[in-house]
Formats: structure tokens, C-alpha cells, sequence
């Protein structure tokens, strides 16, 4: 298999028309030109890659590196949509020997960084090696990537290749390679500012070597941080927007009512009631973008009362499906057919209609029976900050109450939630998961595989361990279908969580700002913004 | 002369007394909060050694005693240890957003005493009448509102409809540079250059934050200053100057609102502390970047060195504050320094 560069980085898009910039007040710099743009989303807490960080700064990170390869994109419904075509970006040329036992990477010549130093084989390998490295949460991706030692198998033999010798086939390769996790950082400013943890996290958390179409102007931790075109990127010619603010405005209504009179062009992350406002207003677009997004309701399946599949069922049947889908989300939601939402490959609803449980009180009642359980009474826990899952929990309290269970709400702060989720110290909650890449066996196996960290419900079935353990070898499409929907199929059944609705990814803009894009990574890119 | 350098002595130990006891506290606090920063930090593909690793790096996997010697010859060097959200020194981080908080404190203090002085001395003077009750009334509305509701109602009318103030975005409206770093903050440094209308500008972008929680915090002052005056206006000396058929208007004003003015200054303490709670919400409202909305983040994250710092930063403000105040209150009021020298 060979990919070679056929996609400029614009891959799709329309007539550029750059409109001045709107200002009330009389600027006195010059970074209020015609191609700038304002975002209100939220502060950035690092540029370091391998950070696990807040949305904002991974978006921010997302727009300063540039991976080998990258995703496409094709318009749809007004913005640009992610596809499944993965190309070369800083590589000439990836291939996978036919063996499948070595990537092959050859670099594009001339590449440089935003600073004007090469960007070499050097520093690809070692930007691979430190995100697979034992600091890096990243380091996750291994079990997907066939590589079975980072620092021996990945090698740079000349200045423009770079191999890495793959312990089996890997599906995700070319996907995981295009995360902004792996934009190139230099090795060179790395290795003179290694710091305490040997992979200059302190540094590259504060600073950064820019790959990307960006580089940073400046940035005040506190209130905003600018990124200006990268002169030295390989594809400059094709990045329309000049400069991009992102505005640190942690208050969502504040954001949209700037957004609402002109103060800013995008406003990222409302809640679905601003959105349908913002839906009205004949002034603003709103890109309503399905995801994989999933919102579920976790059971601690190792919780006495919960370790009953029929208790779990019971609670799966109470839940009102369509009163969270339409009175908290407003309608920005779809239904959600188990683990794997009808979005992603694979899903054993790929209509997009089916919820894995419909709401039958009745049903609920009488499994509640058959499992032998009275008066049952369960905690539910939020993060306060959350209003969303905080609706949520409201609606599926009185919904369960009408079925006999009694549900505490309990809301948490972020790090008490956090803290009590990995500690496996919640009976029920409220949890949202994205995969990057959006794979199915990937998602089921971070979520639902026994002995995993992320499998915060702790549900096991070897059963369903054995169908990930195989899809994530397998390579033939028709095989990791049906190990996927074999797997699936068990889990709805087991009902380890209730699967509640995946939530649209949703941006509001002023009417004249278009090029959203939406890559797999859920992160937008600037590159494409552009006003008419 | 002797007397005032004795006062002056025991109100600051007695200021440096109350720094230690908000260092003590705050630190064994903020170990009983719930959450570990390092699961947080971590996040949530993190493994258990990773997480481990957080925990040796941030010092939280040592004996509480031990973290606290650490946090105490910190403290000694004014050194508040590093964020675990942002991995800065939180003293940097905090002395960087203190210019803006300072700014709209400052701005929402002249605010509450421009306004809660003459309605507190109105409403003293026209006791029992439509006017005073009008001001109570309104005082009760001010101290009953909830500062985030004011806050976006505000915004809503005050900028969006009426367009009266620009939009709370920033500390300066889009593409406009700020003023050199003096004093940080942007009025005051943009006079000191010369840039009076970027000064203008900056006030403009100051004030509807500054209205908010002036107009909430002007609510003690009017209380106070109505109380102080309504007892003046009963003393023997307004009587007297009275019986000496002094005009009503000179009797209000030199004698009854002068000697009322004392208890203001003691009011100013009392407002910071509602100004420091009003911050918090205020700043996070407005996007203004200060110490609240700093404060506001470090507790969602268990971030418990800038939690530390915020309250140390905060808490040694107010101290030094009252302690200014205290001062003062001696320097003009005879009686606090005749009762300190006997």
C-alpha cells in the first residue's frame, strides 16, 4: 500500500472572498486584519502534544503541528467534513511493506519550522518516540499501532525516512499518524531543554516549535492566545486565515451574547438552549455536525445491586430516550444503538433511529421483579460544572421514580468526580466519551474490555474481550465487522450502561464566517476559515 | 508620637499574626478538599504509574507534615510552588493577573462609595420618609440579587440592546494594543503614556464589570452610612448646632455627614471582602482575567497550590488593607489613639 501527496491542505472549498474586519473601536496594531478571526471557547493550560490538556488547547494544537499524514475533508451540509482518506501532509510518500512488517516514511524536501530550522527524519522519529513514550498519556495508541518498542522500532536511517518496524498489521496506522498528538515537534530545542521527565514536557508545555500551519504571536495564558500563519509550513499558500485569536470566556452566555453583537466570529461549545437560540437569529449560522459523541449512564457493574443484568436492563428500559434527546438537548442529538454509535463503521444501527433500549416503564417494573429487587435506591453522580449532565441526571431521576427506584443525584466538582470515577468509587454516573479516529474496535476497547482503566463501569465479559483482543488484529474489513457487531451485540444486552443519545458536535459563527472543518479528532483547524 | 509608633507596632504583629493563621489554615483546608490533582492532570488514559509519577512530581505522595515544611520554606521565599493545571509558579501566574483584579476593584470601590455615600446620607436625612424608604428599598434589591444574574442582565440591555458599554469580551475591544506593562493596569498606564484615548477606551471596557459590582457592593456603604448619620443627626452636637439656629443645610453637611464619614472608612474593609467574593463570579462572567476567575479554575482542577496562593494573595491583601485602614481610622478618629495610649 503507498499514499502518496495528491491533497493540498485546502482540499475543498469555495470562492474567497476576505471581508475587513469588523471593529467598533479604532485598532491601533495591525492584528485586526481582513483574514482574522476571534473564537470565544476556553483558556489553553498547554501546547505540550503529549499533555492531556483542555479542548481549547488541543485545538490550539491541532492548528501550530503538522503530522506526516493527514486527514481530507468534503463539504457537507455547509462545512467540511473529515473522510476516511488519510494523505501524506509533511511525508512525500507512507508505505507499508506488503509483509506488513515496516511503515515506510519518506519526508517532502525542504521542510522547515516556523523558525526556519529543517524539519528532518530526526525529528519525526523522535516527536513518534516521545508520544509513545511511558510520560505520555499517548502512549495508550501502542496496542493499535503494531509497534512494540518506540525508541528501538522507530528509526530514522537518512535525514528524510523514517522507519518504524511493526510488530503486527496495524488498521489505525495511517489514522493514529495523522492525530495532532504526533505534529512534529524539534528535536534539537527538545533535547536542549530536556528537563526533569528527559522529554522537555516542562517546556513544551509553555513553548513550541511550530510544524503547522500556525505559529503563536502571543499568548497570555489568562486571556487569549494568538496564532499568525507560519510563513516556513509547507502548504502556507493554502492557509486562508491569517490570524486567529482564541478568547479565554469561560461564561457560555457571555459567549454567545458577544457573539450575538459582533465582538467575536466564533463562539465554540454553547449548550444546545443558546444554540437554538442562535438557530433564530438570521445573523448567525449554526453547523449542527453529528458525532460519535457518546453520552451514556454508567452502571458500577460490580456494585451488589448492579452486578444484575436484569437490574441494569430495568434502568436501561426507565430512562426517557427521547425527552433527553429533546427537551436537554434540543433536539441536537441522535438516538444511540450501544457502544458504537450508528456515526462510526460498523454499528449495528447504521440508520441512526434505533435506541439500544426503548423507554417502557412497564418492562422496567417487571425485571425489577424478576430480579427480586424492592425500594431500590442508587446515587447518581455529576460534575457540577456540567449543567448538561446535571439535566440529564434530573430527567432520568424522575424517569426511574415512575418505575419504583429512588435516584440521589450527587454532584461532585470536577476533581472529586474524576478522583471517585478512576478510584471506581461511583455507583452510577454520568459520563461522555469521543474516540479520536472514530474506530469501533478502538472505542470498545478502551470502553468495555475487562482489566481497562477506562472501563469505568468495570463491566467484563470474556466473551466480548475475546472479540476486541481478535478485531484489533484483525485486518479484513468483513472480519472486524462481525467481530464488532458480535461484541456489541453481547454488550447492549449486558447493558452495562445506559446508552442514552451521542451528541452533535455544534458551532455557531457569525453568518459571514465559513470553512468550519471537522476532523476525526473533533478539533477545529483555522486553516480553512474564511469570510464572504 | 510614641503612643501611635506602639499602635502602629501591635497592629502590624497582630497583621502578621492574622497572614500566618490564613497560611496555616488554608494549607491543612485545602488537604481535606476532595479530588487528587495528579488523576486529574493525568487524564483519562492515563496508567497507575503515570499517575504515580503526577504524584511524586507534584510532592502530594509525601507525608502531609513533609508537603507542609515544603509549603512553609516556600512561603518564607515568596515562592507559592508551581501550578499543577498550567506547571507555572503560581506567584507569577497570580502577580500577573493581580493588575487586572486591582483594576476593577479599585473601579467597582469608587462606584459603590460614588453612589452608596449620598444615597446612605439621603436617606439619613429624609428618615421616615418616600426617599429613605426608596434607598432601603433598593438596598434590599442590591443585596438580594444574585451578582451572576445582575452580571448578565447587564450585559444583555446594557451592551447588546442599548449598546451603552462594548462587549465584555477582553480588557480591550478586538485589534486595539495594550498600554506598556507599569502598573498594569491598562487605565492607569495608559495616562502614565500619554494614550488618553486608548485610556478612554479602556475605561469604557472597564466600567460595565466595574457598574456591576460597584452597584451590588454599594449596598454595606448606603447601610452604614445611613446608620452613622442617623445616629449623628440625633447626637447632642447636631442638636446644640441646631439650637443655635444654624441653617439645616450647614448642620447636614459639616456636622452631622463629616463626623459620619469615620465609619466609611471602616466600611471599605467591609466592601473589599464583598468585592472579593463578587470578583470570583464577576470575572468569570466578564472574561476579565483576574484573580477570581484564576481562583475559579484551580478549584475545578484540585489545583491546590493556586488555591493556596489565591487565598494567601487575597488573604494578606485584606490584611494589609485593614491594617491601612486601621491607620487612618487612628490618624482621624482622636479616640482610637487616646484609647490606645492609656
Amino acid at each position: 500500500m503507498r499514499i502518496t501527496k495528491k491533497w493540498p491542505l485546502a482540499a475543498v472549498t469555495g470562492t474567497v472572498l476576505l471581508a475587513s474586519a469588523c471593529s467598533g473601536a479604532t485598532p491601533t496594531s495591525t492584528s485586526g486584519g481582513s483574514a482574522s478571526f476571534v473564537i470565544g471557547a476556553g483558556d489553553v493550560d498547554s501546547l505540550d502534544t503529549i499533555h492531556y490538556k483542555s479542548d481549547t488547547g488541543y485545538t490550539v494544537d491541532a492548528n501550530l503541528y503538522a503530522s506526516v499524514l493527514q486527514q481530507t475533508f468534503q463539504p457537507q451540509d455547509g462545512y467540511l467534513r473529515g473522510t476516511s482518506n488519510y494523505v501524506p501532509a509533511l511525508a512525500d510518500s507512507f508505505t507499508v511493506a506488503p509483509d506488513s512488517k515496516t511503515a515506510t516514511i519518506h519526508l517532502r524536501s525542504g521542510l522547515k519550522f516556523a523558525d526556519g530550522s529543517p524539519i528532518t527524519s530526526d525529528d519525526v522519529a523522535y516527536t513518534l518516540q516521545r508520544s509513545l513514550s511511558k510520560v505520555a498519556y499517548t502512549s495508550a495508541f501502542l496496542p493499535y499501532l503494531g509497534i512494540a518498542n518506540p525508541q528501538t522500532d522507530i528509526t530514522a536511517p537518512d535525514p528524510s525516512t523514517v522507519r518504524i518496524a511493526l510488530s503486527h498489521p496495524s488498521t489505525l496506522l495511517q489514522k493514529f499518524l495523522a492525530f495532532q498528538t504526533f505534529g512534529v515537534l524539534n528535536k534539537k530545542t527538545a533535547e536542549a531543554n530536556k528537563g526533569a521527565s528527559g522529554w522537555a514536557t516542562d517546556y513544551f508545555a509553555k513553548q513550541s516549535t511550530p510544524s503547522g500551519p500556525y505559529q503563536v504571536a502571543s499568548w497570555d495564558p489568562a486571556q487569549k492566545i494568538t496564532l499568525t500563519k507560519n510563513p516556513n509550513y509547507y502548504d502556507t499558500a493554502n492557509v486562508k486565515a491569517s490570524s486567529v485569536t482564541i478568547q479565554n470566556m469561560p461564561n457560555v452566555d457571555q459567549r454567545y451574547l458577544a457573539l450575538k453583537n459582533g465582538s467575536i466570529d466564533v463562539a465554540l461549545n454553547l449548550p444546545p438552549k443558546l444554540v437554538a437560540e442562535a438557530a433564530k437569529d438570521p445573523n448567525l449560522s449554526v453547523y449542527k455536525i453529528p458525532s460519535s459523541q457518546l453520552i451514556y449512564m454508567g452502571m458500577n457493574n460490580t456494585d451488589p445491586v448492579l452486578s444484575n443484568k436484569l437490574v441494569r436492563q430495568a434502568i436501561s428500559y426507565a430512562v426517557p430516550y427521547d425527552a433527553l434527546r429533546q427537551q436537554v438537548m434540543q433536539g441536537y442529538a441522535g438516538a444511540d444503538d450501544g457502544p458504537v454509535p450508528s456515526t462510526m463503521a460498523t454499528s449495528v444501527d447504521p440508520s441512526g433511529t434505533k435506541t439500544a433500549y426503548p423507554t417502557d416503564i412497564a418492562k422496567a417494573k417487571t425485571l425489577l421483579a424478576q430480579a427480586g429487587v424492592n425500594g431500590l435506591h442508587l446515587t447518581l453522580s455529576v460534575k457540577a460544572s456540567d449543567a448538561k449532565a446535571t439535566q440529564d441526571a434530573t430527567f432520568i431521576q424522575s424517569s426511574l421514580g415512575q418505575a419504583g427506584i429512588t435516584v440521589d443525584i450527587a454532584q461532585l466538582t470536577d476533581s472529586d468526580y474524576t478522583t471517585k470515577l478512576n478510584a471506581n468509587q461511583l455507583q452510577m454516573f454520568m459520563g461522555a466519551w469521543y474516540s479520536w479516529g472514530e474506530d469501533p474496535i478502538y472505542q470498545m476497547n478502551f470502553l468495555m474490555r475487562s482489566g481497562v482503566t477506562t472501563n469505568y463501569a468495570k463491566y467484563s465479559n470474556p466473551k466480548v474481550d475475546q472479540d476486541i483482543t481478535q478485531g484489533v488484529l484483525a485486518t479484513d474489513p468483513a472480519q472486524r465487522q462481525a467481530l464488532s457487531q458480535d461484541a456489541q451485540r453481547q454488550i447492549i444486552d449486558d447493558a452495562p450502561w445506559a446508552f442514552l443519545y451521542t451528541e452533535d458536535q455544534l458551532v455557531v459563527t457569525a453568518k459571514n464566517v465559513h470553512g468550519i472543518t471537522r476532523p476525526d479528532d473533533g478539533f477545529l483547524r483555522f486553516a480553512d476559515l474564511y469570510r464572504q | 508620637m510614641i503612643a501611635m509608633g506602639r499602635y502602629v507596632a501591635e497592629r502590624l504583629f497582630t497583621a502578621l499574626l492574622s497572614i500566618a493563621g490564613i497560611a496555616i489554615v488554608v494549607f491543612f483546608v485545602s488537604r481535606v478538599l476532595p479530588g487528587d490533582a495528579a488523576v486529574v492532570r493525568a487524564g483519562q488514559y492515563a496508567t497507575p504509574e503515570q499517575i504515580a509519577q503526577l504524584r511524586a512530581q507534584f510532592g502530594v505522595d509525601q507525608p502531609v507534615l513533609v508537603q507542609f515544611g515544603h509549603y512553609l520554606n516556600g512561603l518564607v521565599h515568596f515562592d507559592l510552588g508551581v501550578s499543577t493545571r498550567t506547571g507555572r509558579p503560581v506567584t507569577a501566574e497570580l502577580s500577573g493577573r493581580l493588575p487586572a483584579t486591582l483594576e476593577l476593584s479599585i473601579a467597582a470601590l469608587l462606584v459603590a462609595l460614588i453612589v452608596g455615600v449620598p444615597l446612605g446620607a439621603l436617606a439619613a436625612a429624609k428618615r421616615g420618609t418616600a426617599w429613605d424608604g426608596l434607598v432601603r428599598l433598593g438596598t434590599i434589591i442590591a443585596s438580594s440579587a444574585a451578582v451572576f444574574w445582575v452580571g448578565l442582565m447587564a450585559i444583555y440591555f446594557l451592551s447588546n440592546l442599548l449598546h451603552w458599554f462594548p462587549s465584555p469580551v477582553d480588557r480591550l475591544p478586538r485589534g486595539i494594543d495594550p498600554p506598556g506593562s507599569i502598573t498594569g493596569m491598562f487605565t492607569v498606564d495608559a495616562v502614565l503614556e500619554g494614550k488618553f484615548p486608548l485610556a478612554v477606551t479602556a475605561f469604557q471596557q472597564l466600567m460595565l464589570p466595574a457598574l456591576t459590582l460597584g452597584l451590588i457592593t454599594a449596598a454595606p456603604v448606603v447601610k452604614i452610612v445611613r446608620s452613622a448619620m442617623s445616629t449623628a443627626l440625633r447626637s447632642d452636637y447636631v442638636r446644640t448646632a441646631h439650637a443655635f439656629g444654624l441653617p439645616r443645610r450647614t448642620v447636614l453637611v459639616q456636622d452631622a455627614f463629616r463626623n459620619s464619614l469615620i465609619p466609611v472608612v471602616t466600611s471599605i474593609g467591609i466592601v473589599a471582602g464583598y468585592l472579593i467574593g463578587g470578583n470570583i463570579i464577576i470575572e468569570q462572567l466578564f472574561s476579565w482575567p483576574g484573580l477570581g476567575q484564576y481562583a475559579y479554575q484551580a478549584l475545578q482542577e484540585h489545583d491546590l497550590n493556586a488555591v493556596q496562593g489565591f487565598v494567601i494573595f487575597v488573604g494578606v491583601g485584606y490584611v494589609a488593607l485593614n491594617f491601612v485602614l486601621d491607620l487612618i481610622y487612628a490618624s482621624i478618629d482622636p479616640r482610637v489613639e487616646l484609647r490606645t495610649a492609656s
